[in-house]
């Protein structure tokens, strides 16, 4: 009893300390974690690709669908804040597309995607997660995905990678995007490499033009040796 | 943050608590998120919940920390320069840096 009025502090008003150590996005880690098993279960390889916004994901993912499936089939998951532009832009290809509208949100994450995935009436080779134009947030939300392929197109200038470590770090593969326009944007190809080196020292980089179609081979390399990777084959 | 003051929720009522006083998290440079959004965001949700009335964000920041496949050694380093201050090794692996976790609550 409290000595100086009578009252009957309770036990449970000791301040107690609780050691917690979980992860903020512990929610998400853990529908990525199933998203993850998933894709393995099936066979499907889910690439999730991120830029900035107009860097030409969209026109890099409609022409290797268009030019893969459906001898390799491939899918494609989009986010936008809003319409479904992109998806019926990237269906042209062959391969079905669907289109999630995140609203006023700047990145996509797993269960959405889970969501996307489960209505997809074939599982398809190829997954690939069109991430909502940004080069901050997404890096923080782990989708399942079992390769991050950040682009980085030369119109964007070759100090992207120094501005926006952070989606580099993380990237398995970097595509410099749009070298048609290498010229016409004085675009710095050897300072980008040489940035690129250091914040993504363990990313292989690929140059390519969805237009031209340069590049295209090696790109679609990567794809099938890594989709031969998650199918347990021999590459 | 509504994900953190959910788990931070959860805890407490397993632990038989119903206020929360401090929440404790541990962020690191490289987990895509910074300490004063943070801070908006707690002071904005946090009053939507009676058990955190009063309650604290303490944030500890984590160092981005390599450790280098050639000499061993763990040294702490800055974003976008990865490679082995002590020996110049290029093959690091990071293993502090990307945390984004709810370290500890104070509770009664």
């Amino acid at each position: 009893m409290c000595e100086s009025c009578g009252c009957s502090p309770t036990p449970s008003s000791t301040p107690k300390t609780l050691e917690v150590h979980t992860p903020v996005l512990s929610q998400n880690l853990q529908h990525a974690m199933e998203n993850r098993s998933r894709f393995k279960q099936y066979g499907t390889l889910a690439l999730n690709i991120l830029s900035s916004p107009g860097s030409g994901k969209t026109a890099l993912i409609e022409r290797t669908m268009k030019d893969l499936h459906p001898r390799l089939p491939c899918a494609v998951i989009v986010g936008d804040l809003a319409t479904d532009l992109d998806a019926q832009r990237l269906r042209r290809s062959g391969a079905p597309a669907i289109q999630i509208n995140t609203g006023s949100a700047c990145h996509l994450d797993a269960a959405s995607i889970s969501k996307s995935a489960a209505s997809l009436d074939v599982q398809p080779d190829v997954l690939f997660i069109e991430n909502v134009g940004n080069l901050v947030c997404p890096a923080a939300f782990d989708l399942g995905e079992n390769a991050r392929v950040v682009l980085l197109s030369v119109t964007e200038g070759e100090d992207k990678p120094l501005k926006y470590p952070v989606i580099f770090e993380r990237a398995d593969l970097v595509l410099i995007t749009k070298t048609d326009l290498v010229e016409a944007a004085s675009f710095d190809l050897k300072s980008a490499l040489a940035h690129l080196d250091r914040v993504a020292p363990r990313a292989n980089i690929i140059q390519v033009s969805a237009k031209t179609g340069a590049g295209l081979e090696r790109w679609y390399h990567w794809i099938r040796h890594e989709v031969a990777h998650q199918k347990g084959l021999p590459h | 943050m509504e994900s953190l003051l959910q788990t931070a929720l959860a805890a407490a009522e397993r632990e038989g608590a119903t206020r929360i006083q401090q929440i404790t998290v541990r962020v690191g440079p490289l987990s895509g998120v910074l300490a004063e959004p943070l801070r908006f965001a707690f002071e904005a949700l946090s009053p939507n919940h009676a058990a955190l009335a009063g309650a604290t964000l303490v944030i500890e920041p984590t160092p981005i920390r390599c450790r280098c496949a050639a000499c061993e050694r763990v040294s702490d380093v800055d974003v976008a320069h990865y490679d082995c201050p002590v020996c110049g090794g290029r093959q690091t692996t990071l293993v502090s840096g990307r945390e984004l976790e709810l370290t500890r609550l104070e509770v009664t």
